[in-house]
């Protein structure tokens, strides 16, 4: 096991690496001129020109694809935001816990509640229970997040005024954002574990632990759900890669400055080290969580565990 | 264990050509499949007779009757400009259905493809395909969908490739952990100690077994897509005003949602009704389609 | 009209006599910027004459009626705090609460009031001599000397992000309290104020020992001490007990401190502006989506303040050599088939005035006349007879019409589009963020159609300089076209001698036949505020100056 997670923070190299040349690459080739964004609309041309140069934006590509790559490998240095012009690094990491925090709540909500939710529908299959959760589910999903945060806002702040309807300075501003944002999740994951308890509730050694007189509640808990868990939990990781990269639509309702915000308006005012490190900081964090992914399938799947441990055989059980 | 598995390739043999009656009759018994089945056509009928169906054209636009609540005369209101949103739901539909279902559709078959591919095979393969997935997952949808407009340019086509690009990602993810969770089980075994041929394997046992999560995902992604293709007509590379288009005419209502909900309310229901009916029949595929369920 | 023209003239008179060498004058604060004209005239009658005239401020405040905090909603982060860098939206809505200038400029085309500046006066040709207080101090206690204003200047040139100093050749510190300017070239009307109310004086010491350049923290003169600052959400700032400027006679409306604290918040949803006063957790708020105005309208707690935007929507026609729009006929056809009224209604009912120019009445010089000549009122018969002169026939002509992505600019474009569709010429609009249609706004072969926003900060001819100056885009208007007769007229009209009523309106008659670009509509800004809120100030950037607002006694109590 220790190898295999040796090999895998290993290739995370490769990884980011792929992301900061592509990264690089799409910041490069999109129109939009960071040194014209920068100065007012009545700039002269020569302004302009001087900016750019300023900027560094008139070296050739590799040049500065180079100097990019010096500054991070060499000196942990990813640059300065132009529009803020502050270091990268300290606002990402001004911004990374309002992220987290969100994504947090939101992957428990989600787990929490959608999970329990697929176990019922899947256990009553067809039944009640299975169309009240799928309901629920299938609500949450097809409602625009927007929508949802807004009438979470008109409801709970303006007509309730229980809860702030926008604003960072406290744990209960975290309160809407998180709900409005768990919706999608909670209706994934509830479908999917129904979809994947399904798949597992129709396998011959349920029927067999049935047979051997096991309580449906011991089967459900000892048998189909770690059984059904590999999907689910698929849906967990990458739920949290998505949150990770910042829920736009939320931080903006609510104006909560996250990592998303960050990004989008590095992305409107092409300030491009801001998009890049802060994209190259999220593979970071996303690869990561896929390999701790990869882990917890090892650890619920034995059967995984000994493709892990050992150099991978086709057919060798046969 | 030869036998059986001999046993098991004769019956599938046999079951091959009935195979889709099968499918069908086992839909068939399933009521909610069945209605979103007919939701389905329903949605589709109404995108191919647009012209029929809706009482103006799309982009007829009534400065003076801007912003009406739902009437007789309009019967889901009109819009900022005038314009009758029953008929743009109408028309928007052509663009909608055939976005979300398209780009859906493209993502799941090369994300089911590596899926299978990275699961199945495992080692290197798995390393390679999984690392580049999570290349493409660091990179923000908004970003990837800028340069692919940039690289393809304009066109129906590119907007699915660009819409699509991002959820190949999940369907490959879910296919690998379902792949990998059936790797091992005796009925693939069999297969392979029946020398039948990788191809073979992969897309006659290991696809069919194992894709019931994906087409839960993909079901559930169709409404996303079609949400986000708003998205891309800002970056100029979706769909351009006035052409209706649902995610467009939501995200573009969303200012007016207290005093003009209707706006956002319609485009919203049919969206919703769009994920719904998928999903229904998604799950009626998903249980008809299940070999599980055979016996 | 009159009035307001008069207005213009004595400002300019009385900046000529600065310049000549008299002294300085102050301006009463302006009421209503939406409606200067009504203000401003009885200000400038007493300018000329005087030298050292008392700033004609508000009462000195007492200190224990000031209302305890205001709350006012920013549209978007100023990111950077930072004096001497670019302009940006989160930008210019907090730069005046923190930072002095040398002179104040109170309201659009209107004169300068001293501010760190005590006077100033043309010594020589393209020579200025500028004298500032000799008490400035800062919030850190640093007293800011001639020194540290030519040191602020010339850091700000050499970064080159703030345009108008551009103009400067050199300027330097001769004593304590006097500095020296020297510019490149004569200035027209407004120039040397858009000099000096440019470049935010600070103390070199205090930004040398700043480890981030001001950027989250500046130290500066201004009467509010930045107390907190956390990017992307809010902004707090506290009214500073020990502020400079303690002579209230040159108190200048900016530096007011009406209110003890200011928190700007950062919403950056439009429809939470709304939620954000209902709730009560901000007071101000210019940001409120037109569909909810209409609630505040009627709502006896809130009291709406309506200005006039300082952009002009305005559509450009392609100018390039060989281009069709290169007919006055079709341009002329063109304009007369977009119906603005009911553009106006369409998309902000209420709240838009049709224009008759590139423009409005926010800008000094802008005749009041125009509005009742004809200016391409919606006529479709006259515009199918000038589009069959123009040689074309229905069906032949598909014109790309670039736009921005707002939902403003969207709506107008599918108006424009619906609208050239009854003359048979079709459309296709292409909407872009606004990176790409900055960079190819530009490019002649990027649209046939241009739906822009001009915008200006102080006399009529400041956004024509925009749209028609040919010296700054290497030889044509900003649209491609080429006009000698143009150029002249404008150099006239912006010139110090030759802004005078007659020159402006032959400039507008001017541009209004050859219609180069068609200025549509201007938006107005409504400002919505807790009723608490007597009078909402604004700057000439259209922003809410929150200090300079006046309260009442009761206010957030």
């Amino acid at each position: 096991m220790g190898r295999y997670i040796l090999k895998r923070l290993i290739w995370m190299i490769p990884v980011v690496l792929g992301v900061t040349i592509l990264v690089f690459s799409i910041m490069y080739l999109i129109p939009g001129d960071p040194a014209k964004m920068m100065l007012s609309p009545e700039a002269t041309p020569e302004e302009i020109a001087a900016k750019r140069e300023e900027l560094g934006l008139n070296e050739p590509y590799l040049v500065r694809l180079g100097k990019f790559l010096g500054g991070i490998v060499f000196r942990f240095d990813f640059g300065d935001s132009w529009v803020y012009n502050q270091p990268v690094t300290k606002e990402l990491l001004n911004r990374f816990p309002r992220t987290l925090t969100i994504a947090v709540i939101c992957i428990g909500l989600q787990i929490i509640i959608g999970i329990p939710l697929g176990i019922i529908a899947a256990v009553n299959q067809n039944g009640l229970g299975d169309r009240i959760s799928m309901f629920i589910a299938l609500f949450g999903i097809s409602l625009p997040n927007f929508w949802i945060a807004l009438m979470l806002i008109l409801f709970f702040s303006v007509k309730l005024g229980w809860l702030p309807p926008f604003g960072i300075d406290g744990f209960k501003y975290y309160i809407l954002p998180c709900i409005a944002n768990a919706f999608p999740g909670i209706a994934t994951q509830a479908r999917q574990t129904r979809s994947s308890m399904l798949e597992v509730i129709r396998s011959d050694y349920i029927t067999t632990a049935r047979a051997k007189g096991m309580s449906e509640l011991q089967i459900l808990l000892k048998h189909a759900l770690p059984n059904a868990l590999l999907p689910v939990i698929t849906i967990i990781g990458n739920g949290m890669g998505m949150l990770l990269a910042g829920t736009v639509v939320i931080e903006s309702i609510f104006s909560i400055p996250g990592i998303g915000m960050y990004l989008v308006g590095g992305i409107n005012s092409r300030d491009y080290n801001i998009v890049q490190s802060s994209v190259i900081f999220l593979a970071l964090a996303f690869t990561f969580i896929m390999l701790l992914v990869d882990l917890a399938y090892a650890f619920i799947d034995p059967r995984i565990k000994a493709q892990f441990a050992r150099k991978h055989k086709r057919g060798h059980h046969a | 264990m030869h036998n059986s598995s001999a046993i098991t390739a004769i019956t599938q043999k046999n079951k091959k050509q009935s195979q889709f009656a099968v499918v069908l009759r086992r839909l068939s018994k399933n009521p909610s499949a069945i209605i979103g089945l007919i939701v389905v056509c329903l949605l589709v009928i109404m995108a191919i007779f647009a012209p029929l169906i809706a009482p103006y054209p799309y982009d007829k636009q009534n400065l003076l009757n801007t912003r009406k609540p739902p009437s007789a005369e309009h019967i889901m209101g009109t819009d900022e400009l005038g314009r009758d949103i029953f008929s743009r739901i109408v028309y928007g539909s052509r663009y909608s259905l055939s976005i979300g279902f398209l780009a859906v559709l493209f993502s799941n078959i090369i994300g089911m493809t590596l899926g299978a591919l990275a699961g199945y095979f495992g080692g290197l393969v798995d390393d390679i395909i999984m690392r580049l997935i999570d290349i493409i997952q660091s990179i923000p949808g908004i970003l990837l969908a800028i340069a692919i407009s940039v690289v393809l340019g304009p066109g129906f086509i590119n907007t699915l490739i660009a819409l699509g690009f991002g959820a190949i990602t999940m369907a490959c993810r879910l296919m690998r952990a379902s792949v990998l969770g059936i790797r091992h089980q005796e009925f693939l075994e069999a297969a392979i100690s029946n020398n039948a041929s990788t191809f073979r394997i992969i897309t006659k046992h290991v696809i069919p077994n194992s894709f019931a999560p994906v087409l839960v995902g993909a079901t559930m992604s169709i409404g996303n897509v079609i949400m986000s293709a708003a998205m891309l007509s800002f970056i100029g590379l979706g769909i351009q005003p006035p052409t209706p288009e649902w995610g467009a005419m939501i995200s573009g209502g969303r200012a007016l949602i207290r005093s003009c909900p209707w706006m956002v309310t319609f485009p919203g229901i049919f969206i919703m009704l769009t994920v719904l009916a998928f999903n229904m029949l998604g799950d009626g595929l998903r249980d008809a389609l299940d070999p599980k369920l055979k016996k | 009209m009159k009035r307001k023209f008069l207005v213009v003239f004595l400002a300019l008179s009385m900046l000529l006599s600065v310049l000549s060498g008299c002294a300085k004058e102050v301006e009463k604060p302006v009421e209503e910027p939406a409606a200067p004209a009504a203000t401003e005239a009885p200000a400038v009658t007493e300018a000329p004459a005087a030298t050292e005239v008392p700033a004609a401020t508000e009462a000195p405040v007492e200190e224990l009626a000031l209302p305890e905090i205001v709350s006012i909603a920013i549209g978007a982060d100023p990111a950077d705090l930072a004096p001497f860098v670019g302009m940006s939206m989160g930008r210019i809505a907090v730069l005046k609460t923190i930072y002095e200038y040398l002179i104040e400029t109170d309201s659009m085309g209107g004169a300068a009031v001293p501010m760190i500046a005590k006077s100033w006066e043309k010594t020589g040709d393209k020579v200025y001599k500028i004298t500032i207080f000799d008490n400035v101090y800062d919030s850190a206690g640093n007293h800011i000397t001639a020194a540290d204003v030519a040191w602020s200047y010339n850091t700000a040139k050499e970064l080159g992000n703030l345009r108008p100093l551009g103009d400067i050749v050199s300027i330097s510190a001769v004593d304590d309290v006097t500095v020296n300017l020297e510019v490149k070239s004569n200035f027209g009307p407004g120039g040397l104020e858009k000099v000096l109310s440019e470049c935010p004086i600070v103390s070199q010491k205090a930004y040398e020992a700043s480890p981030d350049g001001f950027a989250t923290k500046p130290i500066t003169s201004g009467p509010y001490l930045l107390t907190e600052y956390v990017p992307g959400s809010s902004l707090t700032f506290e009214r500073r007990e020990d502020y400079w400027q303690t002579d209230p006679q040159y108190r200048t409306l900016f530096s007011q401190a009406n209110v003890k604290k200011i928190v700007f918040k950062v919403i950056t949803e439009a429809a939470q502006n709304a939620i954000a006063l209902e709730t009560g957790n901000v007071d101000i708020a210019a940001g409120v989506t037109q569909d909810d105005l209409a609630r505040f309208m009627n709502n006896p707690a809130f009291t709406t303040f309506n200005f006039l935007d300082n952009l002009t929507q305005n559509l450009q026609f392609n100018g390039s050599e060989g281009h069709p729009l290169t007919n006055k006929e079709l341009r002329q056809a063109i304009a007369y088939a977009i119906d603005t009224s009911a553009m106006c209604e369409a998309v902000a009912p209420g709240a838009c005035t049709p224009a008759h120019t590139i423009g409005n009445p926010n800008f000094g010089g802008y005749l009041k006349k125009w509005e009742s000549e004809p200016y391409y009122e919606y006529d479709l018969e006259k515009a199918k007879e000038l589009f069959a002169a123009s040689g074309h026939t229905p069906g032949e002509l598909t014109f790309k019409l670039l736009a921005q992505n707002d939902a403003r600019s969207g709506l107008m474009a599918q108006i424009i589009q619906a609208q050239l569709g009854e003359l048979g010429i079709a459309v296709e609009i292409s909407q872009v963020e606004s990176a790409v249609y900055n960079q190819i706004q530009y490019d002649p072969t990027a649209y046939d159609l241009l739906l822009a926003m001009s915008a200006g900060g102080d006399f009529i001819f400041s956004p024509w300089q925009l749209v028609y100056d040919q010296n700054r885009y290497n030889g044509t208007t900003s649209n491609f076209f080429k006009d000698d007769e143009l150029q002249s007229l404008l150099a006239t009209v912006s010139s110090l001698e030759g802004f005078n009523e007659a020159n402006v309106d032959a400039f507008q008659q001017y541009q209004k036949e050859q219609l180069y670009a068609y200025g549509m509509l201007s938006f107005n800004s409504i400002i919505v505020a807790d009723s608490g809120v007597l009078k909402v100030v604004r700057d000439t950037r259209g922003q809410v100056i929150p200090g300079a607002c006046e309260y009442a006694a009761d206010f957030n109590k």
